[in-house]
């Protein structure tokens, strides 16, 4: 396994999000498959990878990505078999890396057997496993969340005589975790695929697992005390796997998912990345310091993750209504751009391939509080096609070359899942893989010495975090510090050079030692240490005693 | 060190004093003042280096009488000044007796600052020399940290402003006015009421002397990281101008680009000149629910109505009668101004009057990383402590409001060219527009966080004919203060004046 190998692993990883079936294709059928996963292990290994998160891949009728699920226990054929995956999971720890499976606790496929035979009859054995009611009048205070193709949370079954409950699409009922079984056959999901080697879960929608009259049916203590349980039986059983927490809600809430330390072990940090994208826009670092602000402090062993864009919209529901308008009006002019609440667009286009801009987000994903989650081709500025329908916009094949194909597939062009992009500006021809690594100067190659540096100063996964002010609102900078160990990171949001002065007169007669190129800065003296950025650049500073 | 015993005492120096004063950026004057006598002095430290905070009257040739507020420190001459400190020259033949001190302006020293803060930190009521200080803590604050570092603040005008340790923000007031200052009375009143987005209000210091009373400083909690909403605003256009490009310099845009430029802007203020509305509307609700005569709101009358027209058009009167050729351009404008009174008085009295901040613009909101913070509530400094503790239409500072946005503009458009250069009055259209849409959005979130609080009048149209008047107002006073100040500045509220009376012509 990996140098660093504690049981908070996690702390110093860097997560690539997967989606198999897009990313490389070994039997030549059109779609990604866990062997094609294996073959690219190489390549995440040199890019700097330590912990790989795959989209859906247990069995699924497909009607969401793979979220909904119709047998916990198999995986979908076309990606792989169980030993495909074992081998996966030995391979990949054989370089250090570690593999995590999204799991969907809160519901099912409408299609999983347990929903077959719950709807056949009210006497049904699996019938209570399963939210049912006579009217869609109760839970009215929970709001609907995929608002573009739901009216309600209930929807009428015919064979069933009854509404059932669901808090997403209509075709995922909602599980009902205020049944024992229930409880008891999802650990024995939880305990399957541990026992098998994998290092963890990205746990899908986990709010929403319990419902109570007159809330809003979000977070309830049932929801938290069930968590706590399973991190009880996970922790026991198979120390060091990590359960990372998709709860899309303000950080003063989401932080109960860490419970005193005995929920999950991670959570997203959603609210950051939308304030990220406004404050480059506004050029000025109130949009991301508010929300550092609103963020609370984490029991000891807790992280939260970070992601700049992932297979979902880039989420708008922790911006308040004007934020989203101005979002929407900035970062979505078309309307099929936008999806619920959220902007579907990968990284590259959102920031108008602009490489300035990427390479400031990736700084600040890099030195930011958390553990970094890249989205997959997004280490290679790929982009988007707005024309496909609901998420697979941002979800089209990896671009391994000028290739057919992209080198994703030797099949048939037609036969390929989703096609591959073929513009000129973000095509596979002008962007892809080995172009990028055989170009000193590419955004990859650029993203993988960025992440050695990181990788090489713990105080990056594990530091405290203190927000600096200084004279110029356009520029964000902010400490990171751990036992001897001080970083300075300064990011300017404005396309204009800037100038700022930072009050470091605590570190007098210290020298910042910039990290990339190891440039002796002038030593902090008494007075206001002054600055200059280029437009949109950022430095991280070691502050070191000075000889 | 055998220190000054009485006033007599400080005499030496008055002549420094006088040289000292017109360099200073709080002193109302234009030259040198004719004399300056000491009126006062307490001593927070004896020991060198002392401090002692001075009060000295000054006059000039017209016989106007102003008090200013001096801390001075007092060096054993053994002991080497701080570097970069220059001291106060006595006047020439006398001297102190044998040469016993040095005087220097004490806020140039931080040690000295540090000595002020710790003795202001014990309350109590003491004599001094020409009268009595009184030093307060303020309700539910605890003694200070020790040993927090000072740091002089730069850019204030009328105090002068010391931070220690990034907590404490010391305020000296410099030019004296009779009276409680303001903005103790209304921080305390804007927090009983709930309303918390003020610094909160620490130490004060108050001397009753002939005259006074007067505060001479006060302590508050300091908001780290912050920065101005002129400077935000200054950052938004920034970001709009560099998105303009010409085809040729010069040509002015047509309405329609302008809406379309600053709609689509990516650095756009409007979420946050909504937010500051809302927080503008907040801050008079809880001012409304003030008590005690001196505070709670009271009906608008008919006599404040015309009191409120009669000041706009003494203020034009008084511009005019300066004779400056600079103000021909206000000439013709002046049957504007006199309409804008007129309708002023014809209004049927409706609305509050209320205690108000007074000196509101975007220079006074502070962004800090939670939210937006209103600072400042000294009032206009250039007013006597009776006129800014007056009652008045809330109204008032949202005109101050609006007229910052256009100030805002303004100074952006000048940042980017002088006013010969061609891309002036290109971009002028673009920052016109953006600072209608701004306080636009800015107007829409007050009057819906103050509707129906009875703080407005009625009446359809009555809110706009004050609005008008009050902006007038405004603008009027700011040709008097960049005239005298920033002549080259004088533009910007006399475009501003021709445009509200074609808008009240309208």
């Amino acid at each position: 396994m990996s140098q660093r190998g504690g049981v908070d692993w996690y702390r110093d990883a860097i997560v690539y999000e997967v989606y198999v079936r897009g990313f490389a294709d070994a039997d030549g059928d059109g779609r990604g498959d866990l062997a094609g996963l294996v073959d690219r292990l190489d390549y995440l290994h040199w890019l700097g990878v330590s912990c790989l998160w795959l989209l859906p891949i247990f069995a699924s009728p497909l009607r969401d990505g793979g979220y909904d699920v119709s047998d916990f226990f198999s995986l979908q054929p076309e990606v792989g078999t169980i030993v495909d995956m074992q081998r996966l999971i030995s391979e990949a720890h054989a370089r250090g890396i570690r593999v995590i499976c999204d799991l969907v606790m809160n519901h099912t496929s409408d299609q999983h057997p347990w929903f077959q035979e719950a709807r056949r009859s009210p006497d049904s054995r699996k019938r209570d496993w399963y939210v049912w009611s006579d009217t869609q009048n109760r839970y009215r205070d929970a709001r609907v969340i995929f608002v573009d193709t739901e009216h309600s949370n209930w929807t009428w079954d015919d064979s069933a005589g009854a509404y059932y409950w669901h808090r997403f699409f209509s075709h995922q009922p909602d599980l009902n975790y205020e049944n024992p079984e229930v409880q008891e056959a999802m650990l024995e999901v939880v305990r399957y695929w541990l026992r098998l080697g994998l290092d963890g879960y990205r746990l899908d929608a986990v709010p929403y697992l319990f419902e109570a009259e007159g809330t809003n049916c979000e977070n309830l203590p049932a929801t938290h005390a069930y968590l706590r349980r399973v991190r009880r039986e996970v922790d026991r059983e198979f120390p060091g796997r990590l359960l990372l927490a998709e709860a899309n809600q303000w950080p003063s809430d989401v932080v109960a998912y860490f419970g005193q330390g005995d929920e999950c072990h991670m959570c997203f940090h959603f609210p950051l990345m939308p304030r990220m994208f406004m404050a480059l826009r506004q050029e000025q670092r109130y949009p991301i310091t508010e929300i550092l602000a609103q963020t609370p402090e984490l029991p000891p062993g807790a992280q939260w993750g970070l992601f700049l864009r992932n297979h979902d919209e880039l989420t708008l529901e922790m911006v308040s209504d004007s934020e989203r308008d101005y979002m929407y009006g900035e970062y979505a002019r078309d309307p099929r751009m936008r999806h619920n609440l959220g902007i579907r667009r990968r990284l590259a286009p959102l920031l108008g391939n602009g490489r300035r801009q990427m390479e400031l987000f990736y700084g600040l994903l890099l030195s930011l509080p958390g553990t970094p989650i890249l989205y997959y081709g997004d280490e290679i500025g790929m982009g988007d096609n707005i024309y496909l329908g609901d998420r697979d916009g941002v979800r089209t094949p990896m671009q391994w070359s000028g290739d057919r194909n992209a080198g994703f597939s030797r099949a048939d062009f037609a036969q390929l899942y989703l096609p591959p992009l073929m513009d000129p500006l973000y095509g596979y021809q002008a962007c892809n893989v080995e172009q990028q690594q055989r170009s000193p100067s590419s955004l990859l190659q650029w993203l993988r010495r960025f992440i050695q540096v990181r990788q090489a100063h713990p105080v990056f996964g594990r530091g405290a975090t203190e927000v600096l002010g200084g004279s110029n609102p356009s520029v964000f900078a902010f400490l990171r510090h751990l036992g001897d160990e001080t970083i300075l990171c300064v990011n300017n949001l404005s396309r204009f050079p800037q100038p700022v002065d930072l009050d470091l007169r605590r570190f007098i007669d210290r020298t910042p030692v910039e990290l990339v190129g190891r440039v002796p800065f002038p030593i902090v003296g008494d007075r206001p240490y002054p600055l200059t950025l280029g437009p949109h650049g950022f430095y991280w500073l070691r502050l070191e005693d000075t000889p | 060190m055998n220190l000054p015993r009485d006033l007599a005492g400080l005499h030496p120096l008055a002549g420094a004093i006088r040289e000292l004063l017109p360099r200073q950026r709080w002193f109302a004057g234009e030259r040198s003042p004719q004399r300056a006598e000491p009126v006062a002095c307490v001593w927070v430290r004896r020991a060198s280096p002392a401090v002692a905070l001075t009060v000295w009257e000054v006059g000039d040739a017209q016989g106007a009488i102003d008090r200013y507020h001096l801390p001075l420190g007092f060096r054993s001459p053994e002991q080497p000044l701080p570097p970069g400190v220059e001291a106060l020259r006595p006047d020439e033949g006398a001297g102190p007796e044998g040469g016993a001190w040095v005087a220097y302006e004490g806020l140039t020293d931080p040690e000295l600052s540090a000595h002020l803060l710790t003795w202001m930190d014990q309350p109590g009521a003491e004599r001094c020399l020409g009268g009595r200080v009184i030093r307060r803590r303020a309700a539910g604050s605890l003694p200070l940290e020790p040993n927090l570092g000072p740091r002089p603040l730069e850019g204030d005008h009328s105090n002068s402003g010391v931070v220690f340790g990034d907590r404490v923000m010391l305020k000296v007031f410099r030019r004296l006015w009779p009276g409680i200052n303001p903005e103790a009375e209304l921080t305390t009143c804007l927090l009983a009421a709930g309303f918390d987005r003020v610094p909160r209000p620490l130490l004060a210091l108050e001397m009753e002397a002939a005259g006074g009373p007067f505060s001479l400083a006060a302590a508050q909690l300091y908001l780290p990281h912050g920065t101005d909403g002129f400077q935000l605003a200054l950052t938004s256009l920034r970001d709009l101008f560099g998105d303009i490009h010409f085809e040729a310099d010069g040509a002015v845009p047509m309405p329609e680009a302008c809406v379309q430029a600053v709609s689509s802007q990516g650095g756009s203020f409007e979420t946050d000149s909504a937010r500051l509305g809302l927080l503008t509307g907040r801050m008079h609700r809880a001012l409304a629910q003030a008590t005690g005569p001196e505070m709670e709101a009271e009906p608008i009358r008919d006599v404040d109505l015309a009191r409120w027209a009669d000041e706009i058009e003494g203020a034009l009167e008084r511009l005019l009668a300066l004779g400056d050729d600079r103000l021909e351009a206000l000439r013709p404008q002046a049957a504007g101004v006199h309409a804008a009174a007129a309708r002023l008085r014809q209004l049927s009295p409706g609305g509050r009057r209320i205690r108000l901040h007074g000196d509101f613009h975007l220079g006074q909101l502070l962004r800090v990383d939670d939210g937006w913070v209103v600072l400042d509530f000294e009032g206009q400094p250039a007013q006597s402590i009776a006129e800014r503790r007056q009652k008045r239409s809330p109204l008032q500072d949202v005109a101050g409001m609006l007229r910052s946005f256009d100030y805002a503009a303004a100074v952006a458009v000048r940042q980017q060219a002088s006013p010969d250069e061609p891309r002036w009055s290109s971009l002028t259209p673009y920052g016109r527009t953006w600072a209608e849409r701004n306080g636009e959005r800015f107007l829409a979130g007050y009057l819906a966080e103050v509707a129906g609080t009875g703080l407005l009048p009625a009446v359809p149209g009555s809110v706009d004919t004050l609005l008008t008047a009050f902006q007038l107002g405004k603008a009027l006073y700011e040709v008097g203060y960049e005239l005298a100040h920033r002549p080259e500045w004088s533009e910007i509220p006399l475009a501003e004046i021709a445009r509200l009376r074609a808008w009240g012509d309208g």
